[in-house]
């Protein structure tokens, strides 16, 4: 079986080849297709929904994170970003959707290339510093602007435009959105430009003496990585219909790094495992203990202390050894 | 007056997280985002000390040695394993920065805790015709003494010369025959042990609550920033910086005194990003 598999991959070329490497993520997109014409739970769907968002919010950090080793301690400054100002000019000044879209992307990159001119510089910590700072800063903001945010209140009546506005209109939106991100990812993973990323994180000071300018791709990078998290913000909120200053805060952060320890840095599915295992299971969780954060906080450290590979991918490991072991065993007989 | 009196009060307390910050990141390159922890803690176990014995000296120094533990614990158990892997350690702090806040909430709840000055550092001072609050001058009194103690331990010791030999070159440090390891627990503990000391003397002027913590880590980056990442003095200058800043900018816009500090924070980065104290080129 092992064997036909090999030869088959090796017969095909071209879009087939791409077609068979991608088989699972195909097929599962064919079930995310026809799902809400099976159930219509509005519950299951807005669930759905989020995990197509932070998926596309778990690919900006592991862009970052698992490619390029640039940690950020303020991703949801981003985000958060996102949200609170395409839902004022929404609300506030009445802006159609696809203008905002533009405008938030030019905030993204502006903000992305400041924070990363100023820090990436110097020393590649400073970026984790400045971006936990500058996302503190907008999250104070956010809670006490009360006359514009709402603040701890958050505020609500951000509604989508008509066309998105039934339930399984804006799954398919953020379906098509959460593909889109995955096509750009893998294509700019494979890219040369991908390639000296990886370069980048797995030796910087080689890659610089090779005449590669880092300082450059790392701004690439962290702009990318910006524009999907800002974007994702905005569908977040139009998701939710409501602005809260935890778009901003810490958790959130959190929640994408999370996502990219447990689904695996610096792999390609690893974004969307993360964000299939830790949102359902944060909604679970919430319901049981209000204490679900100490649990994840310890599954987390425990991660990162034993399993520095990704949860997933070590489980992986496990059952490839566990398979060689069966084998060998079979062979002897 | 006396805003600058509450800017430095403010001042000596980020000064207290921020030295330990520094060193350790200076030392062993480990970006502790989990220094805020010990400062949290500090201002909770004292804040139990205190209620159950009534004493307040028994609370400080009783936080402190919480601190130094916890630190002790933090370093041997979830860092030394990841020593050399940078990234790994932040994510790491991050992740117990999270724990500790969580634990706090389990343990004692989220609700705002008081905590009751001792009544010899309540009221005010009248000097020269105008009132200083005590407990305040007792903060700023405090954070400079121990300035002073742990400027002459690192100055005027064969401790201090070995840690200061460590900043400079660990590798060095260890041909010479010490063990690095036992130092870097060292410095660990008392880092730790200086935010937890910030931490409760901090309270009664805070308040106690499980954001503490959070709250006054970003500070304490920004501090480090300034005063320059593993300069001890340096963060005593930066924490006076952004104390007095936090302080007649809380005044003017209350909103925005965290704005005047990132402003602060982006004009050393763009003239003299290593900070004003601190080493040039390192990691």
């Amino acid at each position: 079986m092992a064997m036909n598999q090999v030869n088959l991959e090796e017969k095909m070329t071209g879009i087939p080849a791409a077609l068979w490497r991608y088989k699972y993520g195909l097929i599962l997109l064919v079930l995310f297709l026809i799902y809400p014409l099976v159930t219509p739970s509005i519950y299951h769907l807005s669930l759905l929904i989020e995990v197509f968002i932070f998926t596309v919010f778990a690919i900006s950090y592991n862009l970052m994170l698992g490619y390029t080793g640039i940690i950020s301690l303020g991703h949801a400054l981003f985000f958060g970003m996102g949200g609170y100002v395409g839902g004022l000019l929404m609300v506030e000044a009445d802006y159609p959707f696809l203008l905002i879209i533009p405008i938030i992307v030019l905030i993204a990159i502006a903000l992305s290339v400041i924070i990363g001119f100023l820090t990436l510089r110097v020393r590649a910590i400073f970026f984790a510093m400045v971006t936990m700072a500058i996302a503190t800063f907008f999250w104070i903001v956010a809670q006490r602007w009360t006359d514009m945010t709402g603040g701890d209140d958050g505020m609500g009546g951000i509604i989508p435009p008509d066309l998105l506005l039934p339930r399984e209109n804006y799954y398919y939106f953020t379906l098509i959105f959460m593909v889109l991100a995955y096509l750009f990812f893998i294509r700019f993973v494979n890219s040369p430009t991908g390639r000296i990323l990886e370069a980048i994180r797995e030796n910087e000071e080689r890659t610089r003496h090779l005449g590669y300018n880092v300082l450059n791709f790392k701004i690439i990078v962290i702009v990318i990585a910006g524009i999907m998290a800002t974007l994702s913000g905005f569908f977040y909120t139009l998701s939710m219909r409501f602005l809260h200053p935890s778009y901003l805060d810490v958790d959130t952060t959190l929640d994408a790094l999370l996502m990219t320890v447990i689904g695996g840095m610096g792999t390609i599915t690893g974004p969307f495992i993360g964000a299939v295992v830790v949102k359902p299971l944060e909604h679970v969780m919430s319901t049981y203990t209000e204490h679900w954060l100490l649990i994840f906080g310890i599954i987390y450290v425990l991660i990162v202390l034993f399993l520095p590979k990704g949860l997933v991918p070590s489980l992986k490991d496990q059952a490839d050894r566990l398979r060689l072991l069966g084998r060998k065993l079979l062979s002897k007989n | 007056m006396s805003l600058s009196l509450n800017g430095l009060s403010l001042a000596m307390l980020y000064f207290l997280i921020a030295a330990g910050f520094s060193l350790i990141f200076g030392l062993m390159s480990v970006l502790n985002l989990a220094h805020a922890s010990f400062f949290l803690w500090g201002a909770y176990s004292g804040l139990a000390i205190f209620t159950t014995t009534g004493n307040f000296t028994l609370a400080v120094i009783g936080a402190t040695i919480v601190g130094v533990i916890m630190g002790l614990l933090v370093e041997y158990l979830t860092l030394r394993p990841l020593y050399g892997n940078h990234l790994f350690q932040i994510l790491m702090t991050l992740g117990l920065l999270l724990v500790f806040e969580e634990l706090v909430k389990l343990i004692w709840g989220t609700t705002i805790l008081g905590f009751p000055r001792p009544e010899i550092l309540t009221g005010s001072l009248v000097i020269l015709g105008r009132y200083f609050p005590v407990y305040r001058l007792f903060i700023i009194i405090a954070g400079i003494v121990v300035f002073i103690a742990v400027y002459l331990i690192l100055n005027r010791t064969k401790i201090g010369i070995t840690v200061r030999a460590g900043v400079e070159d660990e590798g060095m440090v260890q041909a010479l025959g010490i063990d690095i390891r036992k130092v870097f627990s060292g410095v660990f503990g008392l880092g730790a042990g200086l935010a937890a000391l910030g931490g409760v003397i901090g309270a009664p002027f805070l308040g106690v609550y499980p954001e503490l913590g959070f709250e006054m880590l970003v500070p304490a980056l920004i501090v480090v920033i300034i005063g320059g990442l593993g300069s001890f003095h340096g963060s005593f200058v930066g924490a006076v910086i952004i104390g007095l800043s936090q302080s007649f900018g809380g005044y003017f816009i209350p909103e925005f005194a965290l704005a005047i500090n990132v402003a602060l924070l982006a004009i050393v980065l763009l003239i003299k990003p290593t900070g004003l104290f601190g080493i040039e080129g390192g990691h």
